[in-house]
């Protein structure tokens, strides 16, 4: 279903004729156009409910009058229609139903948190009578928690529901239900241990009065018309949601959505709604630190950079060339890296550089494998249109949770087909159809696929039933692809190999359009990778090309070519596919130097520690992964730290290289070299984003490949190891806020019932994988014959489990007293 | 048909006297096997239970089955009344997948007790009727939703329809047609409001019962989204009589506009409560003074509601000489309704009658819309605070803003249900309230005090009331 015109019909409102969207309920349309109608119960995301009356509309049909007033939240705008929203009959009957709301809520405005932003208190002060009638008792329950991060407050509740609507048409979890009945009636909450809150925040938002408040931000974080706003960028994935960072005193107050219609409609997932309390923790860094031989000492930055140039410089002095390796994750600002690229070539001279994760495996980035990546790119709109949306590895709800949960709602409400491409069952496989697959087998199953939508060369039952489910998309297909092709021994044949897949689905639906998105493992490695290649993207220069991946950056570390390593807010200990090598790479170098706001297992491994500041502290552009350019801005907050662009510009000086140019400067050149690049000024960037079609110079040819690599499985009596990326992980942010610690995080290793039994493993049992310890876990959605990890744990980090890429391991019980849990 | 002369089922109370009997004057019978001996409900004999839909099966296509339950003028008898020929005519022929016939047995009105005795005493009759519907509208399946306090209504019926299903008569072969028709007794948890027809689907998909939004109407988009006829079991129940005796037979009782006949149940303060089969159009005085006995000695009618706890009241004697049909009794000031009458005889406080009733609906409200929800406490507390002496004189305008605000404001019709009443008792009985508040100590401090007409909310004393 591709994104359809829409259609307008001409109504009379109040005498005048007024154009609105037909398939729209009037309330909306004539709130768009300045008609004050209240209402509570209705939100665009649900289907309406017409439950507080407040939206009630006189109207006529060709003259004649419905007896009833009638909800204009659920009436549709029609030929013949006329509606008069200002008569006395309508006044009347809003002034009637707003002192029915009124008569149980307490009159505690002044003290209420929603004070400000408070529907029902601004339609009071617009429609209310102003005095009260009602003397009776009012009803009165405790305050209950809903889940980790949520409080309700009964009292102020008014029963509008939407929250029990959005549990149950939205995110589906049904965490909300209505107990009771009548006026007794209350919202109830059943959390249980097991429950990760996904989009819970959501509720916040929707509710019209401040029954629902968030925990961490109730009674503390100031009102609402003290706080700054900034419109910012989420950071925690490549969605690109859209928020508003709000600041006060130089603190964060919190983050909220913003609302970009293309990107997130206003959802926001939880994870990055209440990762703010990270920003201002204590734990961050404001000074630098130097480990020096088992001891750590904290110095001023100036006095650092001063050091660490000193040290920098002498192996500079003794290595000139390709002696100082540069990595950097992929949640810095495009300008960052830009910067980042000035100095690795122009300062280090080192070809030894790479920012991102990788997505092509150890072995780098290709031509052919950038032009596959690129390819058949499309916006989120396009893809939440699509009759068909295929996800390939890729556990939507983890990795980009809006997306995940937009799709959802389309396949539920729209009746759109959403396929998973899947080694494990999760929440995105729910109104799902979906296909399992070996872990380590995609590129096989892949392979088979295209064979079999071919019609030539050997296919597997799994290859056969995803061809069968391609064979007829409808009028259009999105494939989705995500951490299970990134961490893939394979990913470079893989990436190609789902291209060979999209002009196979074209050719067996008779030339409809596919598109093929990549979900980046981090919230800015599109703009990473047009730093890595921006001579392939931007104007021909010479100056030195990126060597093509963190993986060979780092063998390069670990086989002795490389004095010095850079490692910028990368944690690469924890969260690098292979730990054996990040482990050689820093034993080998003679200098480390990390930059990042937060200590973590890599931090500490490295002579110099260097302050950054966070997402949150800098200006800088991120690309999402529809490829729409967005300006994160920096928050109404004090730092303290500077941003990875000040820091290589004080390193360059302290080494004598010169100043490498402002944030500005860094958009300039992008904006300058790059030919689609946004045309507009960095300073006054769009605030819902540009949407950019990459174009770069590739010299790619290939042929498809139709044999399939050999079917990988467990050993006797081992279970394949599936490192897989939760949204909660320990990621900087998410370790340091103290919110999230309420939260029980996935790291457990999460096996199939049948598995622990035949192992004699029972749930709670600490075990063993390799020389890491966990605590099993039985899920009927792991796969016999698996085990599923956190790939991003400190204390037990995935990477440590066996050998990078695919591992089976033996699992057994850990022999240590006291590990029930 | 003359007026007045009402068709006295067997003249006993508490037996089967469905329109059927009107036929063949026989007893209802609970089990096939007693059909059977007494050569009833058998196939072939005459006349006979399971004919009417055995002719409608093998002669009769649904069209057919409309037209002539079209032709008999039969009106729904759950309430609002409704041609029952022409609800069924909505579904959707051509709709592809199932649809469902959904009999509302949940008969939670105050005063109501009609449907639980077709379901007791004549079942079959009742399962007739719905595989005649089911042929009509081209479903399946039946559910068929009994209030969760009849025990009696569920183990008897469930009895019948284990019956028909060893006899074959339901089943996926019906009366070796080859049709498919399957009839599910389900049950409610004894919630009023899921005698409204949407909230009975919400409740028979398992969800909780809220009403749900119409448009999309349920013949349309009913029980699992799927086009559903809702019909009360005394309509449906009607349905083998149609087609047995031809619409002929139904059309010449009762008015034009309201032809057949109704069970009215009579409680409250006659001699003889009870229920009996009438036709349309007969004067309540008839019901109440020959059926049910009259008065008791010395008593003098005060007021009379027609159609169950959610009618207004009609004042005084006058109500003996309302016809009792559908536009009679909207002419006189009320409604049929569900055709339960209750009596209230001059020992009755209309402001206890109206406590009463505002408690049923304040704890019955299902909570979804705000007006229903919260006016419906309101009236209950205003009615309690009168009753303990708390009352003022500005209590009864404000009980009608109240009303106001709920009456066609709510999201289903129990919020009118709830107002109505109460309405008509302010506006028709004011001295009972009036003689309450006299009487309140509230209401003389503030006479005291010059302030008799004052607005209690803006004064001092009562403003310590509003903490919490």
């Amino acid at each position: 279903m591709a994104i359809r015109a829409i259609e307008y019909v001409t109504i009379e409102v109040d005498g005048k004729p007024v154009s609105l969207r037909k398939d729209k309920p009037i309330l909306w349309g004539l709130r768009d156009k300045g008609y004050d109608i209240p209402y509570f119960c209705a939100h665009k995301w649900l289907d309406p409910l017409g439950a507080c009356r407040m939206c009630m509309v006189k109207v006529s049909w060709n003259g004649r009058p419905m007896p009833k007033l009638q909800i204009s939240c659920a009436m549709l705008p029609g030929e013949g229609m006329s509606v008069e929203t200002n008569i006395e009959e309508v006044l009347t009957a809003r002034r009637e139903q707003l002192e029915f709301h009124l008569i149980n809520h307490p009159l505690e405005c002044p003290v209420c948190d929603k004070g400000g932003e408070c529907m029902l208190q601004d339609q009071t002060y617009e429609h209310g009578c102003g005095e009260g009638r009602y003397t009776e008792n009012k009803k009165v329950r405790p305050d209950r928690q809903m889940n980790a991060y949520i409080q309700i407050n009964y009292k102020r509740c008014i029963h509008c529901k939407r929250c029990v609507g959005f549990t149950d048409e939205i995110d589906n979890s049904h965490l909300l239900k209505m107990v009771s009945r009548g006026a007794e009636s209350w919202i109830e909450s059943y959390p249980t241990s097991d429950d990760l809150p996904y989009f819970s925040g959501n509720v916040i938002d929707i509710c019209p009065v401040g029954a629902l408040t968030a925990s961490n931000y109730r009674f503390t974080m100031g009102r609402p018309w003290e706080q700054e706003l900034t419109a910012s960028v989420a950071s925690l994935d490549s969605t690109g949601v859209n928020i508003w960072l709000n600041g006060r005193l130089g603190h964060v107050a919190r983050i909220i959505p913003r609302e970009n219609e293309g990107v997130d409609t206003g959802m926001l997932d939880d994870a990055t709604r209440f990762s703010w309390e990270a920003i201002d923790d204590p734990a961050r860094l404001r000074k630098a630190l130097i480990h020096d031989e088992g001891e750590t000492r904290r110095v001023k930055l100036a006095m650092a950079e001063a050091l660490c140039a000193e040290q920098l410089g002498a192996v500079l002095s003794e290595h000139p060339a390709d002696s100082v390796g540069l990595i950097a994750g992929g949640n810095r600002s495009t300008e960052e890296y830009m910067s980042l690229r000035h100095f690795a070539t122009r300062v280090l001279d080192s070809r030894w550089y790479s920012f991102g994760e990788d997505l092509a495996g150890p072995e780098g980035m290709s031509d052919v494998v950038l032009e596959a990546l690129l390819a058949g790119n499309t916006s989120i709109e396009h893809i939440l249109s699509a009759s068909t949306i295929l996800t390939i590895g890729s556990d939507l709800w983890e990795e980009a949770p809006v997306l995940g949960l937009r799709a959802n709602v389309e396949v539920r409400k729209r009746h759109r087909r959403l396929v998973n491409l899947r080694s494990h069952g999760s929440s995105a496989d729910d109104f799902a159809e979906y296909i399992d697959y070996g872990y380590g087998n995609l590129l096989r199953t892949v392979r088979a696929a295209v064979n079999a939508l071919n019609g030539n060369g050997e296919t597997t039952p799994e290859g056969e039933r995803l061809a069968e489910s391609l064979r007829s998309v409808g009028d259009d297909c999105a494939i989705l692809y995500g951490s299970e092709v990134w961490k893939d021994a394979a990913a470079r044949e893989l990436i190609v190999a789902i291209q060979d897949l999209r002009e196979a689905v074209r050719r067996a639906n008779d030339g409809c359009s596919v598109y093929t998105n990549p979900v980046y493992p981090a919230a800015n490695s599109a703009g990473a990778l047009l730093a890595n290649w921006f001579t392939k993207f931007g104007r021909p220069a010479s100056a030195k090309e990126s060597c093509g991946g963190v993986g060979r950056v780092l063998q390069a570390a670990a086989d002795g070519q490389l004095q010095a390593l850079v490692i910028c807010d990368y944690d690469l200990l924890s969260s690098y596919p292979d730990r054996a090598l990040v482990e050689k790479a820093l034993a080998r170098v003679k200098l480390a130097i990390y930059l990042g706001s937060f200590e973590n297992p890599t931090s500490q491994r490295c002579r110099f520690h260097m302050p950054l500041g966070t997402w949150a502290h800098i200006d800088g552009s991120v690309v999402s992964l529809e490829w729409r350019v967005q300006k994160r801005r920096r928050g109404q907050i004090d730092s303290v730290a500077p941003s990875l662009t000040e820091l290589v510009n004080g390193l360059s000086g302290e080494l004598g290289r010169g100043f490498l140019g402002t944030t500005e400067d860094m958009y300039g050149q992008l904006r300058h070299n790059i030919e689609f690049w946004p045309r507009d000024e960095f300073t006054d960037f769009p605030y819902k984003g540009v949407l950019v079609t990459p174009r770069a110079r590739l010299s790619a040819s290939r042929s498809p490949v139709k044999d399939l690599p050999a079917e990988r499985s467990a050993g006797a009596g081992e279970l394949v190891l599936i490192p897989k990326s939760f949204l909660y992980n320990d990621r900087d942010l998410l370790a340091n806020s103290p919110v999230f610690a309420r939260v029980a995080m996935p790291f457990h290793a999460f096996m199939n019932t049948a598995d622990m039994q035949a192992q004699g493993i029972s749930d709670g049992d600490s075990v063993a994988l390799g020389n890491v310890q966990l605590t099993a876990r039985g899920r009927d959605w792991v796969r016999s014959g698996s085990v599923v990890v956190n790939d991003f744990c400190h204390s037990a980090p995935a990477n440590g489990m066996g050998a990078a890429g695919f591992t089976s391991l033996s699992i057994r019980k850990a022999s240590l007293a006291g590990s029930q849990s | 048909m003359a007026k007045g002369n009402p068709i006295l089922m067997n003249g006993i109370r508490h037996e089967c006297i469905t329109p059927v009997s009107a036929l063949d004057n026989e007893i209802g019978i609970r089990s096939l096997a007693d059909y059977e001996s007494k050569a009833r409900y058998v196939p072939d004999g005459k006349p006979g239970g399971y004919r009417a839909i055995q002719h409608v099966l093998n002669n009769m296509s649904p069209e057919q089955v409309i037209d002539e339950v079209k032709a008999s003028g039969l009106r729904g008898k759950g309430g609002a009344g409704f041609p029952t020929g022409l609800k069924w005519s909505f579904v959707p022929k051509d709709h592809l997948g199932p649809k469902y016939l959904a009999i509302n047995g949940d008969e939670g009105e105050p005063g109501t007790f009609k449907d639980r005795y077709i379901m007791e005493d004549c079942p079959h009759r009742l399962i007739e009727g719905a595989m005649i519907a089911m042929h009509a509208i081209g479903a399946e399946q039946t559910y068929c939703y009994i209030r969760g306090e009849f025990y009696d209504s569920l183990r008897l019926l469930d009895e019948a329809v284990k019956e028909c299903y060893a006899k074959g008569y339901l089943g996926d072969n019906v009366f070796g047609t080859g049709r498919r028709m399957h009839f599910q007794v389900h049950t409610g948890a004894g919630a009023y409001i899921c005698g409204e027809e949407t909230s009975m689907l919400s409740s028979i998909e398992g969800s909780r019962g809220h009403p749900k939004m119409k448009p999309p109407f349920p013949a349309i988009e009913g029980v699992f989204r799927k086009p559903t006829i809702i019909n009360n079991v005394e309509s449906i129940a009607c349905a083998p009589a149609i087609i047995d005796a031809g619409a002929g037979w139904f059309t010449a009782r009762g008015t034009e506009k309201s032809p057949g006949v109704k069970i009215v149940s009579v409680s409250g303060c006659v001699r003889n409560p009870g229920w009996w089969e009438i036709e349309y159009g007969t004067p309540i005085g008839v019901i109440v003074n020959e059926l049910a006995g009259g008065l008791l000695p010395g008593r003098k009618l005060k007021g009379l509601i027609p159609g169950g706890s959610s009618c207004p009241v009609i004042k005084g004697e006058a109500a003996f000489d309302v016809p009792f049909d559908y536009e009679g009794c909207v002419a006189g000031g009320s409604m049929l309704g569900s055709a339960a009458m209750i009596v209230l005889d001059d020992s009755i406080d209309m402001v206890g009658v109206m406590r009463n009733f505002s408690k049923f609906y304040a704890h019955e409200s299902c909570g979804k819309c705000t007006p229903c929800r919260e006016g419906t406490r309101w009236m209950l507390q205003i009615h309690q605070r009168i009753l303990d002496g708390g009352g003022t004189m500005e209590d009864l305008d404000l009980l009608i803003d109240i009303i106001n605000g709920i009456e066609a404001k709510s999201f289903c019709p129990l919020g009118d249900a709830a107002a109505w009443p109460v309405r008509s008792a302010v506006e028709r009985f004011p001295e009972d309230y009036i003689a309450w508040i006299e009487k309140s100590s509230r209401f003389n401090a503030l006479k005291a005090d010059g302030n008799g007409s004052a607005s209690p909310a803006g004064s001092e004393e009562t403003a310590g009331v509003e903490a919490n």
